[in-house]
């Protein structure tokens, strides 16, 4: 409750001054009316405006809020705005509020800035996410290949773990859709195939396609998609809960401790995953084969086996291993940057998953230019 | 065992002869974006003392604690402890300085994968090349002084509040650290636990001797614990010293704060009469 003393309303004579008379209700429904009226008194450009109150009986928020709009119009006007007749009730829902700060901006201490600097402030941020990300890839390649000569041995327990939800966790998906996909490319190698009749050489389209190019990347998206925003979310959840502050406090090396073990075990799951993958969907090019285009199964195999070259089978590999580090180093990197608690976790996971397929299609025609050109 | 006999070697009479000097913060200012939170902040936190660092919600004391301990750069000025200035350090010996001290966080920011007492046992885990069974020991045993061993094997998500928070002591003491933080360590807390927390805060500054800085907003915590306090308005240093020179302050600010009075209410009902028609 307030103390304030409420002045006893008055007569007005100052002919400059608009007089504007509340209804018996000031609420929700009558306060699009009240700021019409009011702001059409502000027209007439008075040099002060009274409201008289004494009529209102009951008034709710959005009434108060009315009154607090008119008194904002009015001095953005250079009109002096003035209550007049309130209740006690009224007076005391204004004491939670502080009118002075509605109506104006209020004063904050700032720093000006230069456009030079607006520009810098504009800009940084985003070296700083390289920056971050590189600094992280850095430790983490650290950890996983220096420490082990200098006595610290990567954490294996939480390797195997992250392993274990990486990957297994993954594989019901990644045989589902290397089954359907080797299937699919099947059948659209051998609609064209059949034509000359050369049906055979769909085990040549589907082998080689799959091992250079389709395994690792489905593998790599869908880990991507799974593993890597997991990572993120994890991670970001873990930066609002000060529980990376709680381990840098404590001596622990977030990247030894977390990411290393994390960027590890994606690399071996989309390698691994990855060979799977061109295993099954094969096997499912083999089975439309031998279902549908009468290929014989010794046959398709047979054929498979004269397409694919170990060097291609090697690449494919190395891809493989690179793209999981990316995805690793990218889910990591962004979840240790989460700010804004969980808005930024929500950012942090989409993003990981666009810029971690953005970096594995570049990694790809990196690895085929430069294994076209070695190859010419 | 190198980080234990480091330990011992430290002066442990708890707050008979406090040595000025220990922590010093000169100048520091934090701005983030175009808002200022800390702005020329000078502070000497004696060995040994507990420190209250106290102020309304926004002030900067969190802020100011996180630089304490190393986990946030400064704009300007500088954090020293014991001659060291927290961030001119090279990563090592900056991660060197935090192993002698330990953190408990609001929240208490355990790790929700690890159960309590794997929580306390980690910072054993990863920085003495102690037996494992044996960090489990020392764990059960920090997990005892403060009353948690019954939940030694639960994970975090299933402790209460107050629970959280003396685990997270647990784990903050692990190390025997020399100076220990604690960031709003009653909040939340109903008050027969928040005068368990702060009786925790008080033995172990006792008992061991360590600096202790906590950072609250908890009047009644602050004037059972405090051997010295400082009030921050506005992300400045409005009073500082001992705790009967601080309570009795004729700063109006102060005073307001101390006394829990309500300025604004008396300042809202001022600003309605401004625009009240005579």
């Amino acid at each position: 409750m307030t103390g304030l003393t409420l002045p006893p309303p008055g007569p007005l004579s100052d002919p400059s001054t608009a007089v504007f008379e509340c209804a018996s209700e000031l609420d929700r429904h009558a306060a699009p009316d009240t700021i019409a009226a009011i702001d059409r008194l502000f027209a007439s450009e008075p040099r002060k405006l009274v409201v008289d109150l004494r009529q209102v009986e009951s008034f709710d928020s959005a009434g108060i809020g009315a009154l607090v709009q008119a008194m904002r119009h009015g001095r953005e006007r250079g009109v002096e705005v003035k209550l007049r007749g309130m209740s006690k009730s009224m007076v005391d829902f204004f004491s939670l509020v502080r009118v002075g700060s509605l109506t104006e901006p209020g004063e904050r201490r700032s720093i000006d800035l230069d456009p030079v600097t607006r520009i810098g402030a504009a800009t940084l941020p985003l070296l700083e996410m390289m920056a971050d990300i590189g600094r992280m890839t850095a430790g983490a390649a650290r950890s996983i290949f220096l420490d082990p000569f200098r006595g610290r041995m990567l954490r294996f327990d939480r390797t195997v773990r992250e392993l274990d939800q990486a990957a297994n966790g993954a594989l019901p998906i990644v045989l589902l859709i290397a089954f359907l996909l080797g299937l699919i490319l099947a059948m659209q190698a051998w609609v064209q195939l059949r034509l000359w009749g050369a049906e055979i050489f769909m085990a040549d389209m589907v082998g080689v396609s799959v091992m250079t190019e389709i395994g690792p990347l489905m593998t790599a998206i869908v880990l991507a998609a799974r593993s890597g925003s997991s990572n993120a979310a994890q991670l970001g959840s873990m930066v609002v809960g000060e529980e990376i502050d709680a381990l840098r406090q404590m001596g622990v090396d977030p990247i030894r401790f977390l990411v290393a073990p994390k960027v590890v075990a994606l690399g071996i799951a989309v390698v691994g995953l990855g060979v799977v993958f061109d295993l099954v969907a094969m096997g499912g090019g083999l089975l439309f084969g031998f279902g549908v285009a009468d290929i014989e199964p010794y046959a398709y195999v047979a054929q498979t086996r004269t397409a694919l070259h170990f060097a291609d089978f090697a690449v494919a590999l190395a891809k493989s291993l690179v793209f999981g580090l990316c995805i690793g180093v990218v889910g990591c990197g962004l979840g240790l940057r989460v700010k804004g608690g969980s808005e930024g976790v929500g950012r942090a996971t989409t993003n990981s998953v666009v810029l971690s397929i953005f970096l594995i299609i570049i990694i790809d025609a990196i690895f085929v230019t430069g294994q076209r050109m070695l190859l010419s | 065992m190198s980080w234990r006999k480091e330990a011992l070697a430290q002066p442990q009479c708890p707050g008979l002869h406090p040595e000025a000097g220990f922590i010093r913060v000169e100048g520091l200012g934090m701005s983030f974006g175009d808002r200022i939170v800390l702005d020329g902040v000078d502070l000497d936190i004696h060995r040994g003392e507990v420190f209250v660092i106290m102020g309304p919600s926004g002030c900067g004391k969190t802020t100011m604690m996180r630089h304490l301990c190393g986990l946030t750069r400064p704009t300007r000025g500088s954090v020293v402890i014991e001659g060291q200035d927290v961030f001119s350090l090279a990563p090592s010996e900056l991660r060197t300085l935090r192993l002698r001290t330990g953190l408990a966080f609001q929240g208490g920011a355990l790790l929700g994968s690890l159960s309590v007492l794997e929580n306390v046992a980690l910072p054993l885990r990863e920085n003495t090349d102690l037996d494992g069974e044996f960090v489990l020991e020392i764990a059960r045993m920090k997990l005892e002084m403060v009353g948690l061993l019954h939940a030694a094997d639960l994970l975090p998500a299933s402790l209460s509040g107050g629970m959280k928070k003396r685990a997270a002591i647990a784990r903050a003491i692990a190390l025997d650290p020399e100076i220990l933080f604690f960031d709003e360590p009653s909040a939340g807390l109903d008050p027969v636990t928040a005068a368990e927390v702060d009786n925790l805060i008080c033995k172990l500054n006792q008992v061991f001797g360590i600096t202790t800085i906590v950072v609250t907003h908890d009047l009644p915590s602050a004037q059972c614990i405090a051997d010295r306090v400082a009030v921050f308005f506005d992300g400045r240093v409005a009073a500082v010293g001992e705790k009967e020179h601080v309570w009795h302050h004729q700063d109006e600010r102060i005073r307001d704060f101390i006394e829990r009075r309500m300025r604004e209410a008396d300042e809202r009902d001022m600003d309605i009469a401004t625009f009240m028609a005579m």
